[in-house]
């Protein structure tokens, strides 16, 4: 599904991603984890097609198609979903007509028509009380005055409604408490699909204990320093990063 | 019109202009003091990003004898799309259309022709600052006809009052109205007004509205500019505002030209208070100016200018907003912002909020920004799966939003919602926005 090869990123001439290859398959969730400032929203950030970053060399295809040519937009109506670290608040657009033009958007680019105003709010009825939102949240404006719980609630919400096929979430667990986290994990699993796929960024294993990954990655440095089985989360929890750094050092 | 040219046109036509001898009088000393200090230039500190070069240069003439005009279709099409109902006050090239009968009547409420009022009685114009809003001579000097609309100690008006200003197709126009509101103790009102234009003959509309609040009255105006492209307009607001009354009013400008709006407002009692609201939207060879001046004449007074421009192509936008803080008006509250998107490379916004302070127990703030779009923002909705345009139209709205959806009455905001929107980049569609 989405394949990511040798792929080299910089912002102002300082290099932060530097090699990294990645490739994740329909059904599966991954998990990357690794220190502060490796690059892990960089690289989610780039998968959605943030042009603050540049892509220096290598490349990167979702479903075959070269993800370097689309515009965010096109990404997004392809399917792919991020979940912001730091969601932005937007004043004065209001919350579900952001859900209804984002879902408008790419059923047009699927060739759908818009969707009914009645099926609409059955369906983000059904979504907010998943996510334990209050009906409140839907008039106010996007993510603004929102605590950081809510704001990755809102994220995941998003995502509900609107199915990606790829789902990338930056660290969408942080500033959870336990009880939110249990919401979160409970909203991305309810999406697990066989044609879908799951990337989460996370720094903390607790959320893989709800969310089971296939596959865990370390990033340091600007690659992928290290590749296992969920077992490698728990390592990681109780061990840091720094035996990855050092193992990778020595060769 | 040159200065020489509007001196004559003057002695020609004063003894056709309505009034009694005092305002006769009024107007002569205006026009002597407009033929001292001629059409501002901009070597003028107030005027230095406006120039208005334009009316010595065109043959636009307040003197003009107003005709009974017909309105051609796109115009009444214009006023009935407006949908402010059929007691407007529709003024043509500032001379009230009287259909007896069609006018609100209410109880504490009267509406009056100017011209009735000035042969009647000595109602002087208002003497006005024309130091801050030179051309606000031109009006009081050529002035034929306008609307006195005032309510009475103790009413409250539960339904707006709508004026419609509209031009005729003669060419050479230029429409001298006058509004006088005039608010009792403890009465409220909120006026409407409306200007319109027309694409088949440019005018100059040069309007003064004298606003007086007694005691704890309340007024609101909500105006909206909707003037041809190729239309000029001058504006002078001149309120005083007494013990603990309050003054809000809305601009928004669309069309136009060229557009000069001076607010000129005196707080001279305790605890007055003033809210101005503006945002203008200015495209390819459009020009728009807010230049606001706050007097805080008396303690305890409280001031709010917010003030929003856009502009695109190669539009100008200028804010400037003063407050000034008399000696002894202490614990006073004054804020000031002025914030203005770029929305293209070729536009330009220049803003200037002022402070001049002679009382030491005050809290004053004041902002100003010119940018453009935040990034971060398009960049999400964009992640979402709006197409650019979209995002930027949204975010552009949304902006201009704060200011609209202060327009009091619902028809009124959705249709000036929907023209904001058709000119914005993603062509939004408001019913979908709501
Ligand atoms: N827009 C940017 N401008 C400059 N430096 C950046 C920018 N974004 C990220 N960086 C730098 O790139 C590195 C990786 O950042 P980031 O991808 O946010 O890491 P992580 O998400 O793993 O904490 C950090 O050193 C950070 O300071
Ligand atoms: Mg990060």
């Amino acid at each position: 599904m989405l394949k990511i090869k040798d792929l080299h990123v910089s912002v102002d001439g300082n290099s932060i991603l530097t090699g990294l290859n990645l490739q994740v398959n329909a059904g599966e969730i991954h998990a990357i984890m690794g220190p502060n400032g490796s690059g892990k929203s960089t690289l989610a950030q780039v998968i959605a097609g943030r042009d603050d970053y540049d892509v220096d060399s290598g490349s990167m295809t979702f479903e075959g198609a070269d993800l370097l040519e689309l515009a965010p937009e096109e990404r997004a109506q392809a399917g792919i979903f991020l979940g912001f670290q730091y969601p932005t608040e937007i004043p004065g657009v209001n919350n579900t007509y952001l859900l209804k033009a984002a879902l408008n958007a790419q059923r047009a680019a699927r060739g759908e028509p818009e969707i009914d105003a009645y099926e609409f709010m059955k369906l983000i009825k059904d979504k907010i009380k998943v996510m334990r939102i209050p009906d409140k949240f839907l008039t106010r404006s996007v993510n603004e005055g929102f605590s950081g719980g809510e704001k990755k609630r809102n994220e995941i919400l998003q995502m509900l409604v609107l199915e990606p096929k790829l789902a990338v979430l930056d660290e969408t667990d942080s500033g959870l408490d336990v009880d939110a986290l249990k919401v979160v994990a409970a909203g991305i699993n309810s999406l697990k699909h066989p044609d879908r796929a799951t990337i989460l960024v996370t720094h903390y294993e607790r959320l893989l204990e709800l969310v089971v990954p296939d596959h865990v990655h370390v990033l340091s440095e600007g690659t992928i320093a290290k590749s296992g089985d969920r077992s490698l989360a728990r390592e990681l929890d109780e061990r840091g990063y720094d035996w990855v750094r050092a193992e990778v050092r020595s060769g | 019109m040159t200065l020489e040219s509007l001196q004559d046109r003057f002695t020609e036509t004063l003894d056709t202009l309505p009034g009694s001898p005092s305002v006769r009088s009024a107007r002569e000393n205006a026009m002597a003091h407009f033929s001292q200090v001629g059409f501002p230039t901009r070597k003028l500190e107030n005027w230095r990003y406006t120039d208005v070069g334009l009316l010595a240069s065109s043959d636009f003439d307040p003197a003009k004898t107003p005709l009974e005009t017909t309105l051609s279709a796109s115009t009444r099409a214009a006023l009935a799309a407006l949908n402010a109902g059929d007691e407007a006050i529709v003024l043509v090239d500032g001379i009230p259309q009287r259909e007896p009968g069609t006018w609100p009547k209410s109880e504490g409420l009267a509406l009056t022709p100017l011209a009735d009022l000035w042969s009647r009685a000595d109602i002087l114009p208002q003497p006005e600052s024309f130091e801050e809003a030179p051309l606000a001579a031109v009006n009081t000097a050529f002035a034929r006809d306008g609307i006195s609309i005032s309510v009475a100690a103790g009413c409250r008006l539960a339904e707006p009052v709508h004026v419609i200003m509209v031009t005729s197709e003669r060419t050479s126009n230029a429409p001298q109205p006058r509004i006088v509101v005039e608010l009792g103790e403890a009465s409220e009102l909120s006026l409407m007004l409306y200007l319109i234009g027309n694409e088949a003959a440019p005018a100059w509309t040069n309007l003064v509205t004298q606003v007086d609040l007694q005691p704890r009255s309340k007024l609101a105006i909500h105006r909206v500019q909707e003037l041809g492209s190729k239309d000029v307009h001058t504006e002078l607001l001149s309120a005083r505002v007494r013990d603990a009354a309050s003054l809000e009013a809305s601009y928004i400008d669309l069309g136009g030209q060229l557009v000069r709006n001076d607010i000129v407002v005196d707080l001279i009692q305790p605890e007055a208070e003033c809210n101005l609201y503006g945002v203008f939207l200015a495209d390819q060879g459009q020009h728009v100016d807010n230049h606001l001046r706050v007097d805080h004449s008396a303690a305890g007074t409280v001031s709010n200018q917010s003030f929003k421009g856009i502009a695109g192509d190669r539009g100008r936008g200028v804010f400037n907003g003063k407050v000034v803080v008399h000696r002894d008006a202490q614990k006073i509250d004054a804020k000031q912002s002025s914030d203005n998107l770029l929305l293209s490379e070729h536009a330009e916004i220049d803003t200037k909020p002022e402070l001049e302070i002679y009382a030491d127990d005050v809290k004053c703030s004041h902002g100003a920004t010119v940018g453009q779009l935040d990034e971060r923002q398009l960049f999400y909705l964009r992640a979402r799966g709006l197409s650019d345009s979209a995002a930027r139209g949204l975010l552009t709205f949304a902006f201009a939003n704060e200011v609209l959806q202060r327009l009091s009455t619902a028809e009124t905001r959705d249709r000036v919602a929907r023209r904001v929107l058709e000119r914005l980049p993603g062509k939004l569609d408001w019913d979908e926005l709501l």
